[in-house]
């Protein structure tokens, strides 16, 4: 069972902490890039590399058979998926395995049967978990969609059943909306997943969104790692995660990480993967399983002290887990933010393109998790996410202050980021008190003072260059000293 | 004292374009915004200017702007107010972000209405929906399904309808 030659099938930060986790344990290292990656971190950190050529993702980092061919011409004999791509497609699992290879990951039946979500929600309340109201079976058409709405009272989601990353997830207001809104998410399943199976759910106005992490060695011990709140979102997908969340007590953590493990048991898991819950009400409802690392480890690996990269190498390699539940004390708080090339002032749109400088926060407690670079090229191909600022302290306050000073301390040039909006969101009210949930960047006053502070900016660069460019002000720009009367004229 | 607009600008900050109005009081707008900028230091390069209880520090350095330490692109041009908005008649368009094209749902000659999709550009995992400026004819298609473009490039013409 053991390896000794892994290919890192990602890119990025997440294919540098894997090659960092190989390094630690004395494997040697296949990096695979893309046209244009050439000097990319991971590819320069690898001990190897392989091209996959140009073009579209299907044809580079999605394309199973050219990953088998780079193992097999390089003699790797283990494969880590990382997150996103292929990590949690089971049929690249299963090649993996049939060829002999070591996927550093669970089974590809795990996979199939916890990415299969309508399945997973059955025998999550089989083991006790809470689910949110709605079908038992996949939607057939559109009447089967408006009985079943009928059933379960709107407003109503409509899910895939399969895939992530917030891709087809809508809420259906009323029945005149749903024709519209089950021939666009089935639509565009169709045409990103070839699989366009829905179900339904009741729709939770102002849910919180927490997680379970969970590990797994081939030896049946399961332990959970706490918690991550991860309500902060746009698009169904996540911009900042905590732990521990402000929500989950001690005895609500011990509870709900129980019945995680005893659900995980039924499965025949091995290594690391994340359950995810709704919390609304006094209630965690059970919305899927995430059966791969995920991006936001960061902040369990700061209140747990474990590396979990190294971890999933370690199961991997068929050790058993180096940690037991009784060694999981969650300790001081942290915060992640993830800062995507992205204008939020411009609904979140992608702003590709090439740094021209950046700085990179560091300080006591301070992590930068990043692969970026002056010069380094933010394609379209690939997902907004550029670097992740992580800060830890004693208590959350102290830790959103070192964040703050940190995200102060960044600064980039070539794209257009969201961490000003970083500053903001850690600055109001609403994150400060922990009240926040999924809704609250839409419902709060974040995005007001975002473009207000943009509007000053503007105004603020014109007065100063007109103060520049003319010797005598033409424009009647206010002084500190005559301020003070104007008003009364 | 009525105040009266005395000059208009069109700035253009880091890729957003903003009309700001400048008063006769010392007011500036931006859309129905009113905001009073008060300069409190003004070295050569360096200007301290306090909106809504908010400082920004304001300074050239090597022909490169900053504010608050971070870097801007930045330029503005007058507005004038006897300009009357000219009426475009056929225009290119174009995307600003590059990416792929996932579906072109119109064909040429097709006539669309304001607000109409015309295609889809999928960039960093985001589908992005392209609409008609105005109701338009469609002259010509530049790009197909599976397409890759850069920004600036023209993806189909419109003729005003």
């Amino acid at each position: 069972m053991g390896f000794s030659k892994v290919l890192i099938a990602n890119r990025g930060e997440i294919a540098l902490r894997a090659i960092h986790a190989a390094k630690m344990l004395d494997l040697k290292t296949i990096a695979i890039f893309s046209k244009g990656e050439e000097n990319d971190r991971h590819v320069k950190l690898a001990d190897d590399s392989f091209y996959l050529g140009d073009g579209n993702l299907a044809d580079t980092y999605l394309n199973i058979p050219k990953i088998l061919q780079a193992c097999q011409e390089k003699g790797a004999d283990a494969i880590y998926p990382g997150y996103g791509f292929l990590s949690e497609n089971p049929d690249f699992a299963e090649k993996v395995s049939n060829e002999g290879y070591k996927f550093i990951g669970p089974s590809a039946t795990a996979i199939a049967n916890l990415g299969h979500k309508l399945m997973a929600r059955k025998r999550a309340q089989e083991a006790n978990l809470h689910i949110i109201p709605g079908s038992t079976t996949l939607i057939k058409d559109f009447q089967h969609a408006l009985t079943i709405a009928e059933q379960i009272g709107y407003p109503v989601i409509l899910k895939a059943n399969y895939g992530g990353g917030g891709v087809g997830i809508l809420n259906v207001e009323s029945p005149l909306k749903m024709e519209e809104a089950y021939y666009h998410v089935t639509e565009l399943l169709d045409s990103v997943q070839s699989n366009s199976e829905i179900y339904i759910e009741r729709y939770l106005d102002h849910p919180k969104h927490i997680e379970i992490q969970f590990f797994a060695d081939k030896f049946g011990n399961i332990i959970h790692l706490g918690e991550r709140e991860c309500s902060i979102q746009r698009r169904h997908q996540k911009l900042l995660e905590e732990s521990p969340s402000t929500t989950v007590t001690e005895q609500m953590r011990e509870e709900l990480g129980e019945l995680v493990v005893d659900f995980i048991r039924t499965y025949n898991y091995e290594n690391a993967g994340t359950v995810e819950f709704l919390y609304q009400n006094g209630e965690f409802y059970f919305i899927e399983v995430n059966t791969r690392m995920q991006n936001e480890i960061g902040v369990t690996e700061l209140v747990t002290n474990y590396d979990l990269i190294l971890e999933q190498f370690n199961v991997a390699l068929g050790h058993p887990l180096s940690f037991s539940q009784k060694d999981i004390k969650l300790k001081g708080h942290a915060i992640e933010v993830r800062i995507n090339a992205e204008n939020p002032l411009d609904n979140f749109h992608p702003s590709p393109g090439t740094i021209q400088s950046v700085f990179l926060p560091s300080n006591a407690n301070t992590r930068t998790d990043t692969a970026i670079f002056k010069g380094y090229h933010v394609s379209p191909t690939f997902d907004p996410l550029i670097a992740k600022i992580l800060a830890w302290d004693i208590n959350r306050e102290q830790c959103r202050k070192r964040l703050l000073t940190a995200l102060s301390d960044f600064s980039i040039e070539g794209v257009t980021t969201n961490s000003h909006f970083h500053k903001i969101l850690i600055s109001s009210p609403e994150f400060i008190s922990g009240k926040y949930d999924t809704k609250t960047i839409k419902n709060s006053t974040i995005m007001d003072i975002l473009q207000k502070e943009q509007h000053h900016k503007a105004i603020a660069l014109l007065a100063h260059s007109m103060k520049s460019n003319y010797d005598q002000n033409p424009y009647p720009l206010r002084s500190n000293v005559n301020m003070k009367n104007r008003g009364r004229i | 004292m009525e105040k009266s607009i005395i000059n208009r600008y069109k700035i253009n900050l880091n890729d957003e374009t903003f009309e700001v109005k400048i008063w006769s009081n010392g007011d500036y707008s931006i859309g129905d915004s009113i905001y009073t900028p008060t300069i409190i230091t003004n070295g050569n390069n360096t200007s301290i200017i306090k909106i809504d209880d908010k400082t920004y520090k304001v300074s050239i350095d090597e022909n490169r702007l900053f504010i608050n330490e971070d870097a801007v692109r930045f330029n503005y041009k007058p507005v004038f107010s006897n300009h009357k908005p000219q009426i475009v008649e056929n225009m290119d368009v174009k995307t600003k972000i590059p990416g792929t094209i996932t579906k072109v749902l119109v064909k040429e000659s097709n006539v669309v209405k304001k607000d109409d999709p015309l295609l889809f550009l999928e960039t960093m995992k985001m589908r992005i929906q392209i609409c008609a400026p105005f109701r338009a004819i469609i002259s010509k298609i530049a790009v197909k399904a599976g397409d890759r473009v850069d920004s600036n490039q023209a993806l189909l013409s419109l003729s005003r309808k």
